[in-house]
């Protein structure tokens, strides 16, 4: 299991992809910002140079000249101050150069790079040297000169950034404050985890009652109703638990008072045949309780029955098997025992178990089968299923006992046959464990019971 | 011995007989009785089994060996 919080990561995943989406917006910014400055500072270019444009020639050479000496320690670039502003700019002159027709130079302030003649009207962007320049060139037609203003291109990504960097710093600088809300908000939000971990540590294998919260986000309402179901299934197998304790203590008290009397008699006993059947009286009851308690233990196993001692097992082969067991007590009884599988029947299984089964369901036959009874057991397929059923023509059982026979220890009333109750319980859990459902119904020639496993068809 | 007579048994009806009789009420199938007369290798036919069934109760009387249908053959636990 490797550790995280879940609120660091939640934190961690928000802020990161305020960050993706606060830098996308920044680019976005900034080139927007880029074409809008470009416009504005492209119509201002053109201003500038139609307003040279409106002098002549020689009025054009005073201002260099007047440029020159009033400027003689002034900055010669211009435009290096562009995170200052922009009214910088104003009181200082355009950088132009002024050709005549033929491609001569005929001026040139300080301010205007010394780049060639070009004889192209129209804004431009040219490199020279390590400078770039946005430049214009218009036609005085009337004079017959060219002027071509520069202005420093750098200015405007200078511009644009200074106005996405203002934009972004407060954002940049609330990043903390973000990520401490964002933080304690998760908190909060996680906060009915808590409460639910709360609630279930208050649970103990004494106290299983159910979850409620009051207000449950529907995140977590799937975890509450699994926790529920867990607990209400916990709940009914202690239930279960505590309930066979207490039947199987108050069984075995039954058996064991019996042979606490025959002791008594068999002390008492006066006569050697007295004592002798008090004695057998003991060994029968020791039998007795010996069988309930390998019952108990074989259930209480059941109980925690995970199948995977299973394998494939032919089922016709088990059954004549356990047939043969009881063929002997079978015929004590004048009982006609008969088996018919005529194939093998393969499933998936544990063999021992399915012995029980078997097992167990012949000896109730036998055991509850009046003498020249019959009894059948039968393993026959049909699709999806294989079926074994064992028939008798015995007494059977009355629509609702058939229901409670299942029920651990319950044991048909007025029943002169021993028996511990078990029996059914044990084959109906050995039936669930293979996958397989039990039914009772009624047995040979419309009498008598007749119990039906139904296996899902495994091999 | 029955009635004081002395009866003759074939080998084979006296070895199913003696498997029956250790094995007194359970049913002993007939694959089962096969093989231990038998053993694996040997082609016995198919019906060998019943012949020496029939024969030991035309012998012994037909209430001594029980068959149960679908499982084999037996002799009950306590001897009529």
């Amino acid at each position: 299991m490797t550790r995280f919080s879940l609120r660091q990561r939640l934190t961690l995943l928000i802020m990161t992809s305020v960050l993706v989406v606060w830098s996308a917006v920044a680019v976005v910014s900034y080139r927007e910002s880029r074409e809008e400055i470009s416009e504005l500072f492209d119509a201002r270019l053109e201003q500038g140079a139609r307003s040279i444009l409106l002098l002549d020639l020689k009025r054009l050479q005073h201002l260099v000249e007047s440029e020159k000496s009033g400027n003689a320690n002034g900055n010669d670039g211009g435009g290096h101050d562009a995170d200052h502003d922009d009214d910088d700019h104003a009181g200082k002159l355009l950088a132009f150069q002024v050709w005549d027709a033929s491609g001569r130079l005929l001026l040139r302030n300080t301010s205007a790079p010394a780049v060639a003649f070009d004889g192209e009207r129209g804004f431009e962007t040219i490199r020279d040297h390590d400078r770039r320049w946005r430049t214009l060139a218009l036609w005085n037609q009337a004079e017959g000169f060219q002027v071509r203003v520069f202005e420093d291109a750098q200015q405007r990504s200078h511009l644009a950034g200074a106005i996405v960097r203002r934009m972004l710093t407060p954002l940049l600088l609330a990043l903390p404050g973000l990520a401490l809300l964002i933080w304690l908000s998760i908190g909060r939000g996680l906060q009915p985890l808590q409460t639910l971990s709360v609630a279930v540590a208050a649970r103990s294998a004494s106290k299983l009652d159910l979850i409620t919260l009051q207000r449950v986000p529907t995140e977590v309402e799937a975890l509450v109703v699994s926790l529920n179901a867990l607990l209400q299934r916990l709940s009914h197998s202690m239930d279960q638990e505590r309930r066979f304790t207490a039947d199987a203590a108050h069984e075995l008290r039954t058996p064991l008072a019996a042979i606490k009397v025959q002791a008594e008699v068999a002390l008492a006993a006066q006569q050697r045949p007295q004592r002798d059947q008090a004695l057998h009286g003991i060994i029968e009851g020791i039998n007795r309780t010996t069988r309930l308690s390998a019952q108990l233990l074989m259930l209480a196993r059941l109980d925690h029955l995970t199948p995977e001692s299973q394998q494939p097992v032919d089922l016709a082969e088990l059954a004549r098997q356990c047939a043969a067991r009881y063929a002997g007590s079978a015929l004590d009884k004048d009982i006609d025992l008969s088996v018919s599988a005529a194939a093998v029947f393969l499933l998936h299984g544990d063999a021992m178990l399915l012995e029980t089964l078997i097992g167990n369901l012949i000896d109730n036959a036998i055991r509850y089968t009046p003498p020249q009874g019959n009894i059948e057991i039968s393993v026959e397929a049909s699709a999806g299923h294989i079926r074994l059923q064992v028939k008798d023509d015995g007494p059977g059982l009355s629509e609702p006992d058939r229901e409670r026979v299942l029920r651990r220890f319950y044991r048909v009333e007025g029943n002169a046959a021993s028996g511990s109750g078990l029996g059914l319980s044990i084959v109906e859990r050995i039936a669930q464990a293979h996958g397989a459902t039990l039914l009772l119904g009624s047995g040979l020639h419309d009498r008598g019971l007749g119990v039906c496993v139904q296996f899902p068809r495994t091999v | 011995m029955q009635d004081g007579q002395a009866i003759q048994l074939s080998a084979r009806e006296c070895a199913i007989l003696v498997d029956l009789l250790e094995h007194r009420g359970t049913a002993l199938s007939r694959a089962r009785l096969e093989e231990s007369l038998y053993g694996w290798n040997e082609e016995v036919d198919s019906n060998a089994i019943e012949v020496h069934i029939h024969n030991l109760r035309k012998k012994l009387g037909d209430q001594l060996i029980k068959t149960i249908r679908g499982v084999g053959y037996l002799i009950r636990k306590e001897l009529p």
